[in-house]
């Protein structure tokens, strides 16, 4: 009896440990598909940004099969969980560049990661499609097997330094920084334009990823004498940071990278993010076309990584259908992709790989959602 | 008094440890009022006796009958309940509790009127510990403890008081005061069942003792005619020595520990 | 960084105690249930995980706001712990009672990787908003003014743990499940059920650690399927500054331990807090091992 009952606990724990560990196998090799790993955090803080890639990558896969697929094959879709951990990025990187049944890879959601990920595709010679970590030099490096669909932090962060300086005239700026390449770079770039543009940096405060309770930063805030906050954060610090701030009864204008950009912003700051403000790449009709079926299908509206992880979907499916379907013929195609229409509208690739952007909206939450900003 | 049935009676008890058996078929009984004396060698069977009785140790084979109803299978929890208290070896006290919190414990299972009653009874015998009642019985002296772990097995106000070695470790000057206790405690009619390997004094406060030898029952008797036999005095009482001189400091060779 | 005024050092200081109340609170569950049952739960920070979720879901059924709302949230949460912790007594603990001493800690390991999983199945992995309508905006507290809430959880941080003392001191079942903590056969021998006390004892700390989950919900303003991870390290950390198995050094453990943490992130940086605390325990265990104040106070448990 008391036997029987210690096996049980034990399964259980075997069970809870699998549940733990596993991330999705890939299946046999099979030449009727044409298979795409999409790796993210699927478990974890971050979770909520795999979700994104899979239901973009997903989407944009159904589409194109339903419409005979390429080149003859249908698009599957293979998510990895690399938990946003440098070392597990690299592991299960090298597990998917030695499956020769992959063709292409996308993902890995931060810069940390996927600096940790991006020699193990070149070595392996599997092209990795980025779309959504933001550090300028990921493209930089001269890595010929790594493109990128979603736009660099400069861009963003360089347009909400020009907002709050110049457009509002706000010159004392906090800045918080999240503790990581991604958080690190954006920084840079917003205090050299803030500063170039005339504004006063008076508290810049670093935080770690775990970080949930920023007592120390709010009362450093609070003293800073700060007209503007600008965080680059991701939704969850942010929410967070300005939540606490406002009920230790800090009085500024936030501002925020446009890495914040998600439901679950206004879902969980509610009344406290009202007028937040950010940036986003603009939006075509073709991104609306997206956002619409995603919302009857998830009935949600999707955050950015949906629409880049669809976009990267459409690019490989393209870059196949011209040059062919091996790792390499997909890795020529993609570096030939120009003004190929997609979810983010004309798609072009520079010399570094890097998708040209040229214009950004401001948003702001109003009403517990994303709109357009208007002065 | 000898033909009423026994307040408890041990019937053919054998306790085994992984096999090996321990106490084979020991057989004893303790009247009303009785101060019963179970003495033998260091392993003899005593202590595991005792335990089995208060419920701690299981029982093999046999039974144990308190006022003729069965101990056997009882939970040691619920054994004072029914009238049941090992004071046990080592004196045991909690020794981060109050002495307070000590006596409270001892009167667990009683209502709050009795446990209030039980303690005046105990600080009556012991005025000692009513002084240090607020004290950490961790920081008693050695003889202060065994009076606490005797005077919290009391605030049970039970039927039987079973007393596992209570002069272990005693200075003998501490003995002798254990010793008087117990004379005390007998002359008020409480019940004791008491194992010691000081066959000495425990001869002379008992009115019948069992000579327990590697897990068996070799002897037994009225104390004086126990003390008196040359076995015992051979084998439990040191060769060749008179008794103890009242008050005298005379140890006998089995309490040295 | 921001001048050292009085009033920024007494927000400070505020922020420190909020915070260091969640860690006593968890301290204090643990080593309560590491007193009676001489095992860690691993699992104490999933039942602050788990209570500080359900709460959520009731927070929409209690109509009240203002003060009687975070009293029903507080006793809901004790409630909801002490079922959970009565239900990993008897479902981990007492099957393994006489199995190997490695067995319960290798069960509630599982069990902590099995409740993570789960809530973040049902619930999703993401931030899961939690607000009280009370206690909302600052109080003067001297020269400085401070978030009411700061102080209401500090508060109650300090109200519980006394409490739980005077229950432990002066009812008999108090005695009882000290009794059990420091000789549970003894205890026996007094009439005491020590599988009761021992799943008591396991309430009451399973208690401690939801109330502390809904404090640090309403204190973070969220709640998340991973918060238990680091309510167990923190609570085992203040364990280990106060002494294992010393309530009352649980509850100082966990104070100091909020204080140290917000005074080095103000005053060196917070990237550095969580490095700087753990080298001060290693310093702390390899110089004092029995606790910051281990044999200063003789009363354990």
């Amino acid at each position: 009896m008391r036997r029987g009952r210690i096996r049980w606990l034990f399964a259980v724990l075997v069970l809870a440990l699998l549940a733990a560990g596993c991330g999705s196998a890939g299946g046999a090799s099979d030449s009727t598909e044409l298979k795409i790993a999409v790796v993210g955090p699927m478990t974890g803080d971050a979770a909520q940004y795999g979700q994104d890639f899979t239901r973009g990558a997903e989407l944009a896969a159904e589409k194109i099969n339903a419409a005979g697929g390429v080149a003859g094959k249908q698009i599957s879709i293979v998510t990895f969980d690399d938990r946003n951990d440098t070392t597990e990025a690299a592991s299960v990187a090298q597990k998917i560049a030695t499956d020769a049944s992959i063709v292409a890879s996308m993902g890995h959601f931060t810069s940390s990661t996927v600096y940790a990920a991006m020699p193990i595709y070149k070595s392996n010679e599997l092209p990795l499609v980025v779309i959504s970590a933001s550090d300028p030099k990921i493209t930089e490096q001269g890595n010929e097997w790594v493109f990128r669909v979603s736009p660099t932090n400069n861009l963003g962060a360089e347009a909400m330094a020009d907002l709050i300086v110049k457009q509002l005239g706000l010159k004392k700026i906090a800045v918080f920084y999240l503790n990581t390449d991604f958080g690190k770079s954006e920084r840079e770039y917003f205090v050299a334009r803030a500063t170039a543009n005339g504004g006063e940096i008076v508290l810049d405060e670093a935080y770690q990823p775990d970080a949930k309770d920023f007592s120390s930063s709010i009362i450093k805030l609070k003293n800073a004498g700060a007209e503007a906050v600008y965080l680059s954060s991701y939704y969850s610090d942010a929410v967070l940071l300005i939540r606490q701030a406002k009920d230790a009864g800090v009085e500024a204008r936030w501002f925020a990278s446009g890495a914040i950009i998600s439901p679950q912003f206004p879902e969980i700051g509610g009344q406290a993010v009202e007028g937040v403000l950010t940036s986003r790449v603009s939006q075509g009709e073709s991104w609306d076309a997206v956002a619409a079926e995603y919302r009857s299908k998830h009935g949600a509206e999707p955050s950015p990584f949906v629409i880049y992880a669809y976009s990267a979907v459409q690019a490989i499916a393209a870059a196949a259908q011209d040059a062919g379907t091996s790792r390499e013929a997909i890795r020529d195609g993609l570096a030939k992709i120009k003004d190929l229409e997609t979810a983010l509208g004309p798609l072009t690739f520079d010399e570094n790989r890097q998708a040209v952007y040229q214009s950004f909206d401001y948003l702001v939450v109003k009403d517990g959602q994303f709109q357009p900003w208007q002065p | 008094m000898s033909q009423a049935a026994p307040l408890l009676a041990v019937i053919d008890l054998t306790i085994t440890y992984g096999g090996i058996r321990a106490v084979e078929q020991v057989s004893l009984t303790l009247q009303e009022g009785e101060l019963v004396a179970l003495i033998g060698a260091n392993g003899a069977g005593k202590s595991s006796t005792l335990r089995a009785v208060a419920g701690l140790v299981p029982i093999a084979a046999g039974d144990v009958r308190l006022a003729g109803e069965s101990l056997r299978g009882v939970p040691a929890h619920q054994i004072p309940r029914r009238g049941l208290v090992l004071v046990p070896e080592g004196r045991r006290v909690f020794g981060e509790l109050s002495v307070l919190d000590n006596l409270y414990l001892g009167g667990y299972t009683r209502t709050p009127e009795e446990r209030e009653a039980g303690l005046e009874r105990v600080f009556a015998l012991f005025p000692r510990l009513k002084e240090r009642a607020r004290q950490a019985a961790g920081t008693l002296s050695g003889g202060e403890q065994q009076m606490l772990a005797i005077g919290r097995a009391l605030m049970a106000n039970p039927r039987v008081l079973l007393l596992d070695e209570p002069s272990l470790g005693l200075a003998p000057v501490v003995v002798e005061q254990v010793f008087d206790l117990l004379r005390r405690l007998h002359a008020a009619g409480v019940s004791m069942l008491l194992v010691e390997q000081n066959a000495r004094m425990a001869l002379a406060v008992a009115d019948r003792a069992y000579v327990l030898q590697t897990g068996r029952i070799v002897m037994a008797g009225p104390a004086a005619e126990l003390a008196a036999s040359d076995a015992v005095r051979a084998r439990y009482l040191g060769a060749g020595r008179m008794p103890v001189p009242p008050g005298g400091a005379a140890t006998g060779p089995d309490d040295s520990a | 960084m921001a001048a050292v005024t009085l009033p920024v050092v007494i927000d400070q200081l505020v922020s420190g105690l909020a915070i260091g109340g969640v860690y006593a609170l968890v301290a204090l569950g643990f080593a309560l249930i590491f007193g009676v049952l001489r095992a860690a739960q691993f699992a104490h920070g999933e039942v602050y995980m788990v209570v500080a979720f359900l709460v959520l879901g009731v927070l929409p059924w209690l109509p009240w706001s203002g003060p009687l709302q975070f009293l029903l949230a507080v006793v809901a949460a004790a409630v909801f712990g002490a079922a959970a912790g009565v239900l990993i007594e008897r479902g981990v603990f007492r099957p393994l009672a006489a199995a190997p001493h490695i067995a319960p800690i290798i069960s509630t390991i599982g069990l902590m990787i099995l409740l993570q999983n789960l809530v973040a199945y049902l619930k999703g992995s993401e931030l899961h908003r939690f607000a009280l309508a009370w206690p909302q905006g600052n109080v003067a507290l001297g020269p400085a003014s401070v978030p009411a809430l700061k102080l209401v959880i500090f508060g109650t941080a300090l109200v519980i743990p006394a409490l739980l003392q005077v229950a432990l001191t002066r009812t008999q079942l108090g005695r009882a499940i000290r009794a059990t903590a420091i000789d549970p056969e003894t205890a026996r021998l007094m009439g005491v059920d020590t599988a009761r006390t021992s799943a008591v004892a396991f309430a009451i700390g399973s208690a401690l650690a939801g109330i502390a989950g809904v404090l640090v919900g309403a204190l973070y303003g969220v709640v998340y399927a991973t918060m238990g991870v680091s309510a167990l390290v923190k609570g085992y950390t203040a364990t280990i500054i106060g002494g294992v198995g010393n309530l009352v050094g649980a509850v100082v453990g966990g104070l100091l331990l909020g204080v140290f943490e917000v005074l080095v992130a103000s005053y060196v940086s917070p990237r550095w807090t969580d490095s700087i605390v753990f080298a001060v325990l290693i310093v702390l265990l390899a110089l004092r091992p029995h606790g910051l104040i281990g044999r200063a106070i003789p009363e354990k448990l």
